[in-house]
């Protein structure tokens, strides 16, 4: 309360410390649940262990949640990403089975290049009908999250495309320098999107679209241009999480890849206390929200409820994380403990 | 509307046009900042005391005033105005106005709320599009498609909106006072550290902004403050024509008369400056040349020489640019 405040205090008042505990508890819950949780072991010299499998599920929802987090605080969202998540993985896997040589290197890196452009430019389509035709954000992505799995079904003729290509499945289950590819990958985009936006100035012009557009356009910021960038790399980035998650099963499913993952990339973008008003941003506490979202799921299964349930426990989550953030929530406790602080002044000033 | 009325059927016309409300009305109600400032039969007021009720000084307490010393016109004898508007205008926003700002000299606009002040200074500004003529700076014909090609031009232009156009809230002073140099720049060349630190700290202290903490959120400072960072923002562009819209409005009348200062400072420094203010007094403190706005049209221009009173502007605005 006074201008110094403890070093226990900073950590108390850091925006990301409900969301690390909640992480730790979690953490916690699965070890007392399964004492070799943690632990982790070297085999033919890759890494494996309960933790490993973690990131390695929770790559793609990172990769949406990092594009979700610049969309977000530009006052956008993405509701599109869980459909390109499916085209990407449809183009890419329709494009290998039908190749002479599935197993060719060349042929992966082509599907890879088709699928990954494809994805940038139905996000160039979703900037284009925000940024430059003014259409409110969650409309316009409405369009293609509705309409993209009718695409990906068409790609894959309604059927869940197979294939066998041994470089395709090492994007979602090879390992590099014994961890898996798929939590490489995800660790070289967040911290090229961590060095793009923080050590240029890109993160200070996209809050300060997000916080006053009409102001930053007055001010010179390239407002329409930087609210357009922000979709197609969303989108560029649901393809990558695309081609994980179908190199993963090896199967293009135009219905269920990446469903949902929209929401829960929303959801671990409000977990890091990035609001959803627009504005400041932090991509750390994406990783800690999407670490959280990935925990909840796994400690769900791990405890043997059924997955189906799952939602009810990130509903759990959401308003836990709505409730903390929001002003008047945050009034109503400020004033009881001025209240509680003020009746015994000795307490006023142990807190103090 | 005649014919309605004629029917019997009672209309309440609201507007600041004033030829409007005198084709139209029978009876006047004036107010002014929230308050009731009186009721009249339009036969019997004049223009000339309809403006001065609107503008809230009676025309007795105008002719009281305390002549402040008058500036003496720019000495511009061979030189090129930095900027020139020729025929410059946009439809249902502002007829096509010619306007010469030279360097060195303060234009203010006088004009009552809705006379076409802001929408002018837009068009200079590049905030929003010209559908006739054309601008020409320092000679040449420049397109000003975009605030961002205005800066370019190093033009700068404050919004009367501080809140809704000026002030990014959640970002901090330092942040504030150099979005526009850094958009100026740039993202992929952010400015380095250094540099910003001098910046802020100059402005910090030049303009005497407080709270003195770079690390501060704008939305947390006074009006005047905010005002204040904002003119950092512009000043740290290094711009040549500066242009204010309501600079002093809503704020305190220390920072105020900071503000005033400040743009005399700033003109006798060699910079174009456009002031725009509902307070008469204020433009004609700071003007070398004053431009009458009336209706959405340029209807006079004044060099502000000693004999310009408040009452001679009054009148301007009253008659629509004829001598009075």
């Amino acid at each position: 309360m006074t201008a110094t405040t403890s070093p226990w205090q900073r950590v108390l008042h850091h925006r990301l410390f409900w969301p690390v505990v909640a992480l730790v508890v979690l953490l916690a819950a699965n070890t007392v649940n399964r004492p070799s949780f943690l632990s982790i072991r070297v085999q033919d010299g890759h890494l494996f262990g309960a933790l490993i499998n973690l990131l390695k599920n929770g790559a793609p929802l990172l990769l949406v949640a990092l594009g979700m987090t610049l969309v977000i605080a530009t006052r956008g969202i993405d509701l599109s990403v869980g459909a390109v998540v499916a085209i990407s993985g449809a183009v890419a896997l329709s494009f290998i089975a039908s190749a002479p040589d599935p197993g060719s290197i060349t042929t992966v890196l082509v599907a890879v290049g088709i699928a990954l452009a494809l994805s940038f430019v139905l996000g160039v389509w979703n900037g284009f009908l925000v940024s430059v035709l003014g259409i409110q954000p969650i409309i316009a992505t409405l369009v293609l999250m509705t309409a993209g799995r009718g695409v990906a079904m068409l790609i894959t003729g309604g059927q869940i495309t197979t294939v066998n290509s041994a470089p395709f499945k090492a994007i979602g289950s090879g390992f590099w320098f014994g961890l898996p590819v798929a939590v490489i990958l995800a660790a070289v985009v967040f911290t090229a999107v961590a060095l793009l936006t923080r050590r240029t100035a890109l993160g200070m012009l996209i809050e300060s679209v997000g916080i006053n557009p009409e102001a930053s356009r007055l001010a010179g910021v390239k407002a329409r241009n930087i609210t357009w960038t922000v979709y197609a790399v969303s989108a560029l980035f649901a393809g990558l999480a695309g081609l994980m998650i179908s190199s993963n099963v090896m199967a293009a499913d135009a219905n269920n890849a990446g469903l949902f993952i929209e929401l829960d990339a929303i959801l671990a973008v409000v977990i890091g206390g990035t609001s959803l008003a627009g504005g400041k941003f932090s991509l750390s506490g994406t990783l800690v929200g999407v670490l959280v979202i990935q925990t909840l799921t796994l400690t769900v299964t791990m405890l043997g409820i059924s997955p189906s349930v799952t939602p009810l426990f990130k509903a759990i989550v959401v308003i836990a994380v709505c409730l903390a953030q929001s002003p008047k929530m945050r009034d109503v406790v400020a004033a009881r403990r001025r209240r509680a602080a003020r009746t015994p002044a000795q307490t006023a000033e142990v807190t103090a | 509307m005649r014919r309605l009325r004629d029917e019997g059927v009672a209309i309440l016309f609201v507007s600041h046009f004033l030829e409007q409300v005198y084709a139209i009305s029978d009876r006047m109600t004036v107010l002014r900042n929230g308050r009731l400032v009186g009721e009249y039969r339009t036969a019997e007021l004049g223009r000339l005391e309809l403006v001065s009720k609107m503008i809230g000084t009676s025309l007795e307490a105008l002719s009281e005033l305390d002549e402040s010393p008058k500036r003496a016109a720019a000495d511009r004898d061979g030189t090129t105005p930095f900027v020139q508007a020729v025929g410059l205008g946009r439809k249902g926003s502002i007829q096509p106005f010619d306007l010469d700002v030279f360097p060195g000299e303060v234009v203010g606009l006088a004009g009552l709320l809705g006379s076409g002040r802001t929408e002018l200074a837009r068009l200079l500004a590049g905030a929003d599009h010209a559908d006739t003529g054309q601008t020409r700076i320092a000679g040449a014909v420049a397109r000003l498609r975009s605030p961002r090609a205005a800066m370019r031009q190093r033009i700068a232009f404050s919004s009367e909106h501080r809140k809704a156009e000026g002030i990014v809230g959640d970002l901090t002073i330092r942040e504030n006072i150099i979005l526009g140099l850094q958009a100026d720049r740039g993202w992929a060349r952010r400015l380095p550290r250094r540099q910003v630190d001098e910046l802020v700290e100059k402005y910090i202290a030049a303009l005497a902004i407080r709270p003195a903490n770079p690390d501060a959120l704008i939305k947390n400072l006074s009006g005047g403050n905010q005002q204040k960072v904002l003119l950092a923002r512009w000043l740290a562009t290094a711009p040549k024509l500066l242009i204010l819209d309501e600079p002093t409005r809503g704020i305190d009348v220390g920072a105020k008369a900071e503000i005033q200062k400040l743009v005399a400072e700033l003109a006798n420094d060699g910079m174009s400056v456009v002031f725009i203010s509902a307070e008469l007094e204020e433009v004609l403190r700071l003007s070398h040349r004053i431009a009458v706005l009336r209706d959405r049209v340029k209807v006079a221009e004044i060099p502000n020489d000693d004999d310009v009173t408040v009452e001679d502007v009054v009148g301007l605005i009253a008659s629509g640019g004829s001598p009075s």
